[in-house]
């Protein structure tokens, strides 16, 4: 029992270390708030004049007013955290070329505990970040929705890319090189996870690619959870209704990106038992 | 058992061979040096030591254990390695905070045990202050208090005293004597100054990556400078 709490306060205080690292640098903090926002009202106002709404309206089985702005938001808020809980797969491989993962990896604290730690950390601050996004969004364009599962959706993204930026990160030698991974892995998986367009209307080889994107399900659980929270403002009295018919689903995305997660964090432990991570 | 043991190490970083068939071993309550000059292959040595890195060849045992079980024997060292590992954007006493309960210490014994180092070391009007706004040679304590925070066995500190002004190197090295007197701590450093040999036990030194001497200082005193 008495080591079971220490454990949790290990996870906790690595996770703490990592907030505290990045709630200090403020610049940080305001300049990767305010970037997703700009594209926002860019894509959303831009290509939302182009687009045919109705098609993807008709592809994602969505009966109702829909705007591309809407259709795009939850990609976009997925986008944000993405991009920031990636960023800590940057941070890891930086802290191994300097040497500063030697006191965490050459304390008795259980390699599995640290890689939790920085993971839930990472997940947490992407998360947050996706969900002040979408405050602003909400504030700015009156149609955005947000309800109580929004954060739970937008965490379980946020550890699923902070899992696969470390599992990454054990790769590479140099922070620099790690962020060729943005360009190469992440943009073309982001944009085969239905955040911006409906994988559904894509060729029948990229539908069977996106099967197998992790971010699919991570990004589907995010957009299942507004359109369950568009529901939701519409029509209050049917709540009981609503998560039957909806909740499932968001529960199912859930449910497949907890597995990517399992998988990768596994493999990760794996592989740090028999590396020097130097 | 055997303390520390370091049987036939090889280290290559592409062609270069940072170390070359090291053999030695440690004994329980001695300060052992290793010296050498720059690019000797020390900090190298040091890694593969306290398990930080693995060898190409040969192994570390330190109480028996190996690179597999390191996590066995990680309360039994302090580790202090040559640049800097802790964070400059926190404070003094969130480094050591943090350290602490990574060693498995509750949070209240944590606050006791940093709260003995910070006077033992003289800096308890240090503690709310961020690194980055200490001199070097506070760093270098907070550094060393970190790594005694849980009261190892060994103490090892690659080039504890770099780049430290005269007066701090004195004081450093009675604290030294002091953990190993009192404490009877294992002391292992390294150094590129020949003229801390003389504070040491035991020595090995190194050049370009291969064993020069290994043996008393005194011994190493007499051969190369005796006759001066
Ligand atoms: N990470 C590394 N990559 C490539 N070469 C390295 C690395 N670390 C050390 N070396 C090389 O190994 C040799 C020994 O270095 P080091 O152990 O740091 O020596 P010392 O600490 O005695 O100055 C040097 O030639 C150095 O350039
Ligand atoms: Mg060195």
């Amino acid at each position: 029992m008495e080591k079971f709490k220490i454990t949790i306060l290990q996870i906790i205080i690595i996770s703490y270390r990592e907030f505290l690292k990045w709630w200090r640098n403020k610049f940080k903090v305001i300049t990767t708030v305010i970037q997703p926002f700009i594209w926002t009202i860019f894509f959303g106002l831009g290509l939302g004049k182009i687009v045919n709404i109705n098609e993807i309206a008709r592809a994602i089985n969505y009966q109702g007013e829909i705007s591309y702005l809407l259709f795009i938001f939850p990609g976009m808020i997925s986008t944000t955290v993405i991009f920031i809980s990636f960023n800590f797969g940057h941070s890891f491989v930086e802290e191994k070329e300097r040497g500063f993962l030697r006191p965490l990896i050459l304390s008795p604290t259980p390699d599995w505990v640290i890689v939790l730690g920085k993971i839930l950390s990472a997940g947490f601050i992407g998360a947050l970040q996706g969900l002040i996004v979408n405050l602003l969004g909400f504030i700015y364009f009156k149609e955005i929705s947000i309800t109580f599962l929004t954060f739970p959706a937008l965490l379980v993204l946020g550890i699923l890319t902070a899992t696969l930026g470390i599992f990454l990160g054990l790769f590479f030698k140099k922070a620099g090189s790690y962020d060729i991974l943005l360009f190469y892995v992440i943009i073309p998986a982001i944009l085969l996870s239905g955040a911006y367009f409906p994988v559904e209307l894509t060729p029948l080889w990229m539908i069977r690619l996106a099967q197998f994107n992790p971010f699919y399900y991570g990004v589907e659980t995010v957009k299942k959870v507004f359109v369950f929270s568009l529901s939701l403002e519409k029509d209050f009295s049917n709540l009981k209704e609503l998560i039957i018919t909806k909740g499932i689903g968001i529960f199912e995305g859930a449910l497949y990106t907890f597995m990517f997660i399992a998988f990768f964090f596994v493999l990760i432990n794996v592989i740090i038992k028999n590396k020097s991570l130097d | 058992m055997r303390f520390i043991s370091v049987k036939n190490i090889t280290k290559r970083y592409g062609n270069v061979f940072a170390l070359e068939n090291i053999n030695f071993e440690v004994k329980e309550g001695e300060i052992f040096g290793i010296v050498g000059p720059n690019g000797a292959g020390k900090s190298t040595l040091i890694k593969i030591l306290t398990m930080a890195i693995k060898p190409d060849e040969g192994e570390v045992l330190i109480y028996g254990s190996d690179f597999k079980n390191r996590k066995k024997v990680a309360k039994k060292l302090g580790i202090v390695f040559q640049e800097t590992t802790l964070d400059v954007i926190l404070t003094v006493r969130e480094n050591l905070f943090f350290h602490a309960i990574l060693f498995g210490f509750s949070s209240s014994i944590s606050k006791n045990l940093i709260k003995n180092l910070a006077s033992f070391f003289n800096f308890e009007n240090y503690l709310n202050m961020k690194i980055s706004e200490l001199s070097g040679g506070t760093r270098r304590k907070v550094e060393i208090a970190r790594a005694l925070l849980h009261s190892p066995k060994v103490l090892v500190m690659d080039e504890p005293t770099l780049g430290l002004d005269i007066e701090s190197r004195n004081q450093l090295w009675s604290y030294i004597k002091e953990l190993n007197k009192k404490n009877g701590m294992t002391i292992i450093l390294t150094s590129h100054y020949l003229e801390e040999i003389s504070l040491c036990d035991r020595v090995l030194v190194l050049d370009s990556g291969k064993m020069r001497f290994l043996g008393s200082s005194k011994e190493f005193i007499k051969n190369f400078y005796g006759k001066v």
